[in-house]
């Protein structure tokens, strides 16, 4: 299945993460967007953060801003990734274990 | 020898016959200075001198003459012409003698005279130089007395201004109907001050803030569309179903759809995205060694928060 399905969904939050982090009172350093679909069907934007030193980076990764963020794109898991190569949101637009979960 | 004698009876006889010359004036006593004008005593005495003079060349010709008489007489042996001619010679003398005198008083005359007039003369000049003094003097007091009158007349002048002044504004204020004019006018031209300020001041100052309130309701509105809107995009993109279940919808070419495919069906909301706003989302394949690393770091972390 191709993963442009998901890409209206992924604009959609492309465009909403800098208002979302502006209404905390965080700055919307975003680089670029991506998105990419697994093998096993989980969709996922990748929101790639260019924070630079002299900002707050445990603002950006604090968990009341992720549940902040996953209540603003109505429920949509928000995980956070930092490593070497940067600051990133992870956001879980579609899964299969999502989609398949039982009412 | 006979000369010397004969000289002497010669002078006696002009002193002695000066009164029996004819034509010569009858008075040649000179007048005292103060009895006479300058001029007229100062031409007595001249013509005093000119006939004192003449007379004594006269008496000089009748001594000499009486001298030839005296000495034909002599010769005569006339006793009686030598006696007469000797009486002649001294009333000649005596008669020398007092023109004499009164040729020394005219000239005194005269020289008196002239220091009278020059006494004048000094006396006018003086008097003549106090006068030009005097006139300098009255012509200053006159000058200063000018410029007092004058500033007395300025003077004058302002206190008159002033008095009108006074009288003016008490007229203006102090009468009752004064005070009802003044107030009338005070009243006009607070109108008019009003009109005026009313004009140029306070209706283009509310223009200018009806129109600065209207941009910035605009701008605000503007930016509180653009600050909340994608929140209402976000709250129309994933709508819940009516039974509670929260399972999300998905926003899917611009439609809301269900995700599961065999469910799938179109919804009754469709989201028009603005175009002029679209984000560029770059679509990777999951083999990316970098997408790879960033996918299993996600899934690890969401399965450690329990998302999954």
């Amino acid at each position: 299945m191709s993963v442009n399905r998901y890409l209206p969904a992924a604009r959609s939050v492309a465009q909403a993460i800098p208002g979302i982090l502006a209404q905390r009172g965080l700055k919307p350093l975003i680089s670029r967007f991506v998105l990419t679909e697994t093998e096993r069907g989980a969709a996922w934007l990748f929101v790639v953060l260019e924070v630079s030193p002299l900002e707050h980076l445990e603002d950006y990764a604090a968990s009341d801003v992720l549940h902040y963020l996953s209540t603003a794109l109505h429920g949509h898991p928000v995980v956070i990734n930092s490593n070497s190569d940067g600051l990133r949101y992870a956001v879980l637009l579609g899964s299969p274990n999502l989609l398949k979960r039982p009412n | 020898m006979l000369i010397l004698p004969l000289m002497v009876l010669a002078l006696l006889a002009c002193e002695s016959t000066a009164s029996t010359v004819p034509g010569w004036p009858s008075a040649y006593l000179t007048p005292s200075p103060s009895l006479l004008p300058g001029q007229a005593a100062y031409a007595a005495a001249q013509s005093t001198l000119a006939a004192g003079q003449n007379q004594v060349d006269e008496l000089s010709h009748q001594a000499t003459t009486v001298s030839l008489n005296m000495a034909q007489a002599a010769d005569a042996k006339a006793q009686s012409t030598l006696d007469y001619n000797q009486r002649q010679l001294m009333e000649l003398s005596i008669r020398g003698t007092e023109v004499s005198q009164n040729m020394a008083r005219a000239a005194a005359t005269q020289k008196f005279l002239t220091e009278q007039t020059q006494l004048a003369l000094n006396a006018t000049a003086t008097a003549q130089s106090q006068a030009a003094t005097a006139t300098y003097s009255a012509y200053v007091r006159n000058v200063t007395q000018t410029a007092q009158a004058q500033a007395i007349l300025y003077i004058h002048v302002a206190q008159t201004a002033q008095a009108n002044a006074t009288l003016t504004a008490y007229s203006l204020t102090a009468t009752p109907w004064a005070a009802i004019q003044a107030a009338i006018v005070r009243t006009r031209k607070e109108a008019e001050r009003q009109a005026l300020w009313e004009e140029f001041v306070v209706t283009p100052l509310k223009v200018i803030l009806s129109t600065v309130v209207v941009l910035l309701l605009i701008v605000g509105g503007v930016l509180a569309y653009r600050r909340l809107m994608p929140v209402l995009e976000l709250r129309l993109r994933t709508i819940t179903r009516g039974n509670g279940n929260d399972r999300s919808l998905l926003l899917m070419d611009g439609m809301i759809v269900e995700p599961d495919p065999s469910h799938r069906r179109l919804t009754q909301w469709v989201l028009q995205l603005p175009s002029d706003k679209t984000v560029q989302v770059e679509i990777i394949g999951p083999f990316d060694p970098t997408v790879t690393h960033w996918i299993t770091e996600a899934e690890q972390k969401l399965r450690t928060d329990g998302g999954l």
